[in-house]
């Protein structure tokens, strides 16, 4: 299947590198399903620029219903799901000792509870299909730590073993998962880093700066095509080097 | 006892197309047949006839806390169960 043909379903693509991703695949000719909290001026702009091929909500990742409920949506309005990106994350910074646990609850439910809801009402889809691709947005965090992050690191080292599992788990059904691990990048969620901070972690990186949706857009299409076909439960660090 | 056979045979034909799409022979369904030992369904086939149920049934018991069941005769009551509640 080229990747033209494919329906994508996305959690959390109104902004941020959900976003890059959500206009790359719509620019390749995919059809797109996504869903954020809040509709965004992006959101508006795809909807009139590509029509029927944007499929979107605003939907709560809180609320696991209503989840299931865009799932079926989506495969009502497309037919299929070809593949799920579950991407949709929130981090709360701070050190542990001081971390709100209403933080460490939500970070939790957004970053790992509603990514396993979604994978499990795909995978129902996927199953009957007789294939499918998951792909998960973790983070390099989640492979080597960082200070004031705890519990966001937490959420997305589960992700590492939620894809690890599910590749071993649905690979004999030819459907693959995979990881992806990007570093600091230059979206709305690393603004909020005070300059000293963003200064250190680019100190930090061999390649001497931070990512951006450009360094990940190509391994997000390249893991959802047929010539990555025989990968399945790897974490892809896109990260400058900052984890060597 | 009309619904009854009707839930029995959708879940024939349910289970004869996860065989047949993977290459098994259909066969004949008894209530006392298992699904894993006697059908020699796995796993992943069990998630692919829930969902198959669902589509044809339009509920899915196991989404409210159905426990697992052993045999053809009584994932029958389940969906019996479930459609009188629904």
């Amino acid at each position: 299947m080229k990747q033209v043909d494919q329906s994508i379903l996305i959690s959390g693509g109104s902004r941020g590198l959900g976003q890059a991703i959500v206009q790359a695949l719509l620019e390749d000719g995919c059809r797109v399903a996504t869903f954020s909290r809040k509709r965004t001026t992006f959101i508006d702009d795809v909807s009139s620029q590509y029509g029927d091929r944007l499929f979107y909500q605003e939907v709560d990742a809180l609320q696991s219903e209503r989840l299931r409920q865009f799932v079926q949506d989506a495969n009502k309005r497309f037919g299929e799901i070809n593949a799920l990106i579950n991407n949709a994350a929130v981090a709360v910074d701070g050190v542990l000792a001081l971390a709100h646990e209403e933080d460490l609850d939500r970070m939790l439910a957004i970053n790992l509870k509603a990514a396993l809801v979604l994978s499990k009402e795909c995978t129902r889809l996927m199953l009957t299909q007789g294939s499918g691709n998951i792909l998960n947005v973790s983070s390099v965090i989640a492979l080597r730590g960082f200070s004031g992050l705890v519990g966001y690191a937490a959420t997305k080292a589960g992700m590492v073993g939620m894809t690890q599992a599910m590749a071993r788990e649905l690979g004999s059904r030819n459907i693959r998962v995979n990881a992806i691990a990007p570093g600091y990048m230059e979206t709305d969620m690393s603004n909020s880093l005070s300059p000293e901070r963003k200064a250190q972690i680019v100190r930090r990186t061999p390649l001497e700066r931070l990512g951006t949706a450009e360094d990940v857009v190509p391994w997000v299409k390249f893991l959802l095509m047929p010539a990555s076909g025989f990968v399945t439960g790897q974490v892809i660090a896109i990260d400058g080097g900052a984890s060597v | 006892m009309t619904e009854q056979v009707d839930i029995k045979k959708t879940i024939t034909g349910v289970i004869n197309r996860i065989l047949t799409d993977s290459g098994r022979d259909a066969r004949e369904i008894a209530d006392a047949d298992t699904f894993m030992d006697t059908i020699g369904l796995d796993s992943l086939d069990l998630a692919v006839m829930v969902v198959g149920l669902e589509q044809s049934l339009g509920v899915d018991p196991f989404r409210s806390g159905a426990q697992a069941v052993q045999t053809v005769g009584e994932l029958v009551e389940i969906y019996r169960s479930a459609m009188n509640a629904s």
